[in-house]
């Protein structure tokens, strides 16, 4: 129990960072907005042009990219970099000496970031929606069940790819080519921009066994109602093991960046 | 004479950040593969976009192409040449420029060529690649002003976004935050050029030909290379519109400048 507490002021901690300095999270968020809208009018006109593309209408579209914009600004940020940055300046070995699991911490952490972002950017979502004129949600109260958990391992998985990248830096000296690979594969993977369902089989069948595709096609695709429930149970399963999967490849990281650690300074 | 000094120190700090990168290879290796990956997956983006549906409003796939390809270029270019850019906001808030406004050589040229963007080599030859696939599958009348106008374009069009992203990234003189996101934000906006900008609303192609004038660098140039509409000439403008930028990046950093006062130490 005792444990547990420690990583809950962790979580309480990172509200408070968030939320004094909101300016720059607001100015981050806007700009993930930015490409969005750029996407936005790209399908527009593709659908003017063609009202069905692989079983989509236009309105489904707007729903998908709505949701996509919310789960891609989820984690962003500081946390996109706060792993890297350790690295690089060498705090990492401040962390080490903390009497805390350096990974559980930071999933912390990104908690804490969650909810405050979670807060602007659903507000910004909203502005959003209202702006496309978008009057389409789920009617039925189960499939909100479905996607607040859809939602949630979204969070989880982003959050130990993210990390995991972030280990990387212990064999580089930067963290923003890691960090603009990562975010080039999961953009394209986990469906942010074209939605998985319009891929060409062999590459459909290659992100459906990738872990990225939970992070923004799989709560999408519930959100449209496009996804049947007996599909939906499979796919979670498949999304815990991966989870699951992630939280041991990143400990392997660990291990085997801590054999080659070097801290400058001292 | 102090155009040929620039060149000249423009060339040897390209050479001693070329040695610099070279010392650390796992990283030279990482970013000159991530350049060209991202490119591909932008372009594999557009494949099956268009393997869905026809021709977005008159522009085929590879006309649009051609418009990604001379961007991924240019963008190459300037991350080669002037990534130190994106190490303003750091060199303002640790006050590290206070050495370079020491030396008797332009803090602008420091600032620019501080860093050197490895991917920018992966952009430029996917970006170059790219445009000679497009070439061979689009129809463009090469007629002497057509041929006479890539090597202006490339130029302008650099020049366009080393000082949109080098006047954006000066707003730290004014945003005294460490975590500046508002440059990546105007960089971010170059996206709108990759497209036609007659897919977007008036005021978003007012912001993208007016004040962040990126069509220049993307949609106005196809438009004149593929003849698509008369008024496509205008294309020419293109490197008043780079001196214009310039001018106005040269002003915000003398002006921040003035702001500035050093951490001190």
């Amino acid at each position: 129990m005792n444990s547990l507490k420690k990583y809950v002021r962790h979580v309480l901690c990172a509200i408070q960072e968030t939320t004094a300095y909101r300016a720059s999270y607001f100015i981050n968020i806007v700009s993930q907005f930015v490409s969005y809208i750029a996407i936005f009018f790209l399908w527009k006109a593709v659908f003017m042009a063609q009202p069905d593309i692989g079983g989509m209408a236009w309105k489904d579209m707007q729903g998908y990219l709505l949701i996509s914009l919310f789960a891609s600004a989820l984690i962003s940020g500081s946390s996109e970099f706060r792993v890297s940055r350790a690295i690089w300046t060498g705090n990492i070995a401040v962390e080490l000496v903390r009497p805390v699991d350096y990974q559980k911490a930071n999933f912390a952490i990104t908690v804490g970031n969650g909810i405050a972002e979670g807060v602007l950017v659903a507000a910004i979502g909203l502005v959003f929606a209202v702006l496309i004129g978008f009057t389409a949600p789920p009617e039925n109260p189960v499939t909100w069940l479905y996607f607040l958990l859809a939602l949630a391992f979204s969070f989880i998985t982003k959050f130990l790819i993210v990390y995991i990248f972030g280990l990387f830096t212990f064999w580089t000296t930067g963290g923003m080519g890691i960090s603009w690979f990562r975010r080039g594969i999961t953009d394209f993977f986990s469906g942010a921009i074209i939605p998985l369902s319009f891929f060409p089989a062999w590459l459909k069948t290659v992100s459906d066994i990738l872990p990225f595709r939970g992070i923004v096609s799989v709560p999408a695709t519930i959100f449209i109602g496009q996804m049947p429930e007996s599909q939906i149970l499979v796919t979670f399963a498949v999304e815990i093991a991966w989870i699951a999967g992630l939280w041991y490849i990143a400990r392997l990281i660990w291990h085997f960046a801590m054999r080659k650690v070097t801290i400058h300074g001292g | 004479m102090r155009l040929g000094r620039t060149l000249f120190l423009f060339s040897r700090f390209l050479a001693q950040n070329i040695k610099i990168k070279l010392e650390y290879k796992a990283d030279f290796i990482i970013m000159l593969f991530t350049g060209s990956a991202l490119q591909l997956l932008g372009l594999l983006f557009l494949g099956v976009l268009f393997s869905k549906i026809p021709p977005i409003q008159g522009w085929t796939m590879w006309e649009i192409v051609l418009i990604l390809a001379s961007i991924f270029f240019t963008e190459g270019v300037v991350s080669f040449a002037f990534e130190g850019m994106w190490r303003t906001v750091r060199l303002i808030n640790m006050g590290d420029l206070d050495r370079f406004l020491l030396r008797p050589v332009s803090p602008i040229l420091q600032i620019l060529v501080y860093d050197l963007g490895i991917h920018g080599i992966g952009n430029m030859v996917t970006g170059a690649v790219l445009f000679v696939l497009a070439l061979s599958r689009t129809q463009i009348v090469w007629t002497a002003d057509r041929i006479l106008y890539i090597p202006v374009l490339i130029v302008s069009a650099a020049a366009i976004r080393t000082a949109i992203s080098f006047a954006a990234n000066c707003s730290a003189f004014w945003l005294t935050s460490f975590y500046n996101a508002f440059p990546l934000m105007v960089h971010q906006m170059a996206d709108f050029a990759k497209y036609p900008s007659t897919l977007f609303t008036e005021p978003i192609r007012f912001l993208v030909t007016v004040v962040l004038p990126y069509a220049f660098i993307g949609y106005v140039p196809a438009v004149y290379l593929f003849n698509k509409e008369p008024w496509g000439v205008v294309a020419w403008l293109v490197p008043a519109v780079a001196l214009w930028c310039v001018v106005v990046a040269r002003s915000v950093f003398y002006r921040g400048l003035r702001r500035y006062d050093s951490p001190g130490n």
